[in-house]
């Protein structure tokens, strides 16, 4: 699994975990860099494990597939931190520790002692960052979300769907997976300056600010051209209305036409192949390299389009992907969980992992490391910890409780 | 000049040092985190061959290739040079420029920094300790490698069209290139572990950045609950398989694509505070039986959909989200561009930074999703093209006068 020779770049550091869903992605990452990130969950365990889908269906709380899928390369501890006790155990491991990261509510671990200032005053090198759905603080800070309303909240939701219904979300949440990202760059960001000074700081993360990050452009043209972007299957590239999304026999795959010199060469592959089959009704012979956005006419496109809708419509997508790649024109097909492990150029990669589950005599498959490097392997090492596993180990072994302190603490409900 | 640098001097990434070949989205936004929080970013670009976005509306006034909002968004903050690549002594400046960098970017097609020499072997030769990251749309190696494509159209392969849309209709994917703005988070993150890796074993590296797995990770539970169960995830338009109601329903407005409400009631307290929220217009069908229990909204929730809606309708979104909220009912407008620009959460966290630009003026750049507490963000104006070739050349590797005048003269920095 991994590759066990080159040290990971992180592999000095500690990092406690408090995140909910909203945040799992970042420890994860920093696990993937080989940081020893230790979750923290509450003694029934971490509410995220109620969420399905689950393996063998069994909706127990150490098969939940969504949270296995963001909490590998980490281990586990319980610890309740609504308790004295609780706290004043965070505040030790705290000491021990050189990034804590957390999704909590605003103010909710300020309200048990456990804040940035309480921690840093204690640490003053901490890398804390916080994950919020609209910031610390401010007029919307408090509202109730879940990860759709972040989506919608940021700008995203509204340009997604056909034009005749609602806007749309995508079928698994995007904000807090986006979020946990932005989370661990701000917090390797911070720690960056803490290599070169010393001193740590405080990172927060608006879930609503990563998804208005994802919008590049659309935010700028309502700034400068009071211009809003549309949603649909077809929608404006300049003055004109296009498509990208087409469907053939067997599914749909996505293509999308180009104008002007240089760019315009690249509609020939396709638009070849056409003709070859007598297909092309006759924009093969279209200059596209001629054309602009502001000479092409809407009728122009029409043509093109149908054409092409036509041809697609014969073809499998395999088909239209392998002459996509031997023509070189800028087609894909749309691919479903099956396609995506069966695709040459992922299974060429390697980049699904088996990773032993012990505790279910079976390997699961999981995505592979988030970017190759010639420098040593970011895949997963470790698989996502039991409810407690790692108490053991971690209070008895690392922070120096004695056994019967771990069963007082046991028998109390905070561990 | 001097105050800028005194303010970078006091920012997390000062004495970065980056030579960004990198065009378009993915590989600009990448390096756009770098550079507002204080590395020195030195864009490589030509007259000759324009980087996309500078082309790209909007403009603010006639279009041309130094008033692009969208370009200087996304190039906030970074110095321009301009180079002519198709050049011999073009290539010998970009490997004197190598040698002051510390990290080196790209985004082009697998192969073509190979084609100028400068492929991380080569990059190594000139300095051994550097780092290089290339990111591209499915990784710099295998079959598929080299296979043209936009993050507009990649999404398709990755499976985001396959699981954004109605269940009786297409697979639409997002309206945005979703792998080109996902990717440079990833990127950015690989590229601090990469520094920190050198100073501690005085070695550089390559990343090698794949658009298609790092989306794949946006959507991991899906994979995993096929690879595990066997199961297919499907688009389910904005349903949830355990909550109820889950969606978003139409409102009162006159915005030319309708104005909405997203409303998520997950669990028996929500939905006791949405009847509350709802109050007398939901007299009745709130009590419905059928909805009592979370199984029975699941179950009926085609039902309860139509009749949540019958009650947004006749209110804005903003009139639905103050009755909701005040219940504490998970729901937002649903938001475009200008309901952004006037969000007081928005205003209140810095989202949209003023910054102005000498031919566009003022206007709005995108802070990232992360504001750090001792050592904030800086944005300065996107470039001019090839506005800092003589403090650069001159100045960041110390080319002489007249050979700089020489090369010049001669087209070297088209």
């Amino acid at each position: 699994m991994a590759s066990g020779q080159t040290p990971l770049p992180l592999d000095r550091y500690r990092v406690l975990d408090v995140t909910t869903e909203h945040g799992y992605l970042c420890g994860r990452l920093l696990g993937d860099l080989g940081a020893d990130v230790i979750k923290i969950e509450p003694p029934s365990g971490d509410p995220g494990r109620r969420f399905g889908p689950f393996h063998g269906d069994d909706p127990h709380p150490e098969k939940s597939i969504g949270w296995w899928a963001y909490n590998t390369n980490k281990r586990g501890i319980t610890l309740d931190l609504q308790t004295a006790d609780g706290q004043e155990l965070f505040r030790q491991l705290t000491l021990t520790v050189d990034f804590v990261v957390e999704s909590q509510a605003p103010g909710y671990l300020e309200g048990l002692g456990l804040g940035y200032a309480d921690l840093a005053r204690l640490q003053p090198s901490l890398v804390m960052a916080s994950i919020t759905p609209y910031g610390a603080d401010g007029p919307r800070a408090g509202f109730a979300a879940t990860d759709m309303t972040i989506v919608a909240a940021g700008g995203l939701m509204h340009l997604t769907g056909n034009e005749d219904r609602a806007p749309l979300h995508v079928a698994l949440p995007q904000a807090q997976a986006q979020a946990g990202v932005q989370a661990a760059l701000g917090a390797l960001v911070a720690h960056h300056h803490r290599r070169m000074t010393g001193r740590g700081q405080h990172v927060q993360v608006s879930m609503q600010s990563a998804i208005v990050n994802t919008l590049i452009d659309i935010q700028q043209h309502w700034d400068i051209d009071r211009k809003l972007g549309e949603r649909g299957l077809s929608t404006s590239w300049g003055p004109l209305k296009t498509r990208i999304l087409y469907p053939c026999k067997d599914g749909y795959v996505t293509w999308r036409w180009f104008v002007d010199r240089g760019r315009g060469r690249r509609n020939k592959g396709l638009l070849e192949w056409m003709r070859e089959e007598g297909a092309d009704d006759g924009v093969a012979d279209w200059d596209f390299e001629a054309l602009t956005l502001y000479t092409m006419t809407q009728d122009q496109v029409d043509t093109l389009q149908a054409a092409v809708e036509r041809f697609f419509a014969t073809k499998t997508r395999e088909e239209i992907y392998r002459e996509a790649r031997a023509r070189r024109f800028l087609s894909f097909p749309v691919q479903g969980p099956p396609e995506v492990f069966r695709d040459e150029q992922i299974q060429s990669r390697d980049f699904f992992r088996e990773v032993e589950h012990g505790e279910l005599n079976e390997r699961i498959v999981y995505p592979g490391a988030f970017v190759k490097t010639t420098a040593g392997d970011y895949g997963v090492r470790r698989r996502p910890p039991l409810i407690g596993e790692h108490n053991e180990e971690v209070f008895l072994e690392e922070l120096g409780l004695t056994r019967d302190e771990l069963i007082t603490l046991r028998e109390a409900g905070i561990v | 000049m001097e105050q800028t640098q005194r303010e970078a001097q006091r920012q997390a990434l000062a004495g970065v040092k980056v030579l960004d070949f990198s065009w378009a989205v993915a590989g600009p936004m990448t390096t756009k985190t770098l550079a507002v929080h204080g590395a020195t970013v030195v864009k490589v670009e030509s007259n000759l061959r324009l980087d996309g976005p500078r082309v790209a509306p909007p403009f603010r006034g006639k279009p041309g290739r130094n008033n692009s909002a969208y370009y200087t968004d996304i190039n906030t903050s970074k110095y321009s040079i301009t180079l002519n690549m198709t050049r011999p002594e073009g290539i010998d400046v970009a490997k004197r420029l190598v040698a002051w960098a510390d990290i080196v970017a790209e985004n082009f097609s697998p192969g073509v920094m190979g084609r100028w020499g400068l492929a991380y072997p080569d990059l190594k030769r000139i300095k051994p300790d550097i780092i290089m990251i290339s990111s591209s749309m499915q990784g710099a190696a295998g079959p598929n490698a080299t296979h043209p494509g936009l993050g507009q159209t990649l999404g398709a392969l990755v499976g985001i069209n396959h699981f954004t849309g109605w269940p009786d209709r297409e697979p639409l994917g997002l309206a945005i290139p979703y792998t080109d703005v996902i990717s440079p988070w990833f990127a950015a993150t690989a590229l601090l572990a990469a520094l920190e890796h050198r100073d501690r074993t005085g070695e550089g590296q390559w990343i090698d950045v794949s658009q298609f797995e790092t989306a794949v990770h946006m959507l991991a539970p899906a994979f995993i609950d096929y690879a595990a169960n066997g199961r297919i995830q499907q688009r389910v338009g904005n349903r949830s398989p355990y909550w109820s109601p889950h969606g978003v329903y139409r409102c009162k407005g006159d915005s030319p694509q309708g104005d909405w409400v997203a409303i998520a009631v997950t669990s028996d307290e929500e939905w006791e505070g949405f009847r509350r929220a709802i109050g007398a217009s939901g007299e009745g069908w709130t009590r419905d039986e059928r909805f009592e229990t979370t199984l029975g909204r699941v179950r009926h929730a085609g039902d309860l959909d139509a009749l949540v809606e019958q009650w947004t309708v006749d209110l804005t979104p903003d009139e639905a989200v103050e009755r909701l909220q005040a219940e504490r009912v998970p729901s937002s407008v649903v938001a475009t561009a200008r309901e952004l620009h006037a969000d007081p959460q928005l205003a209140h966290i810095g989202q949209f930074v003023q910054v102005d630009h000498p031919r566009i003026g003022p206007h709005a750049h995108t802070h990232p999703a992360f504001w750090l507490s001792e050592t904030p963000a800086a944005f300065r104006p996107g470039a001019l093209i090839g506005e800092h070739n003589e403090l650069v050349y001159k100045t960041f590797i110390d080319m002489p006068d007249d050979e700089y005048a020489r090369l010049a003269e001669d087209g070297v920095f088209q």
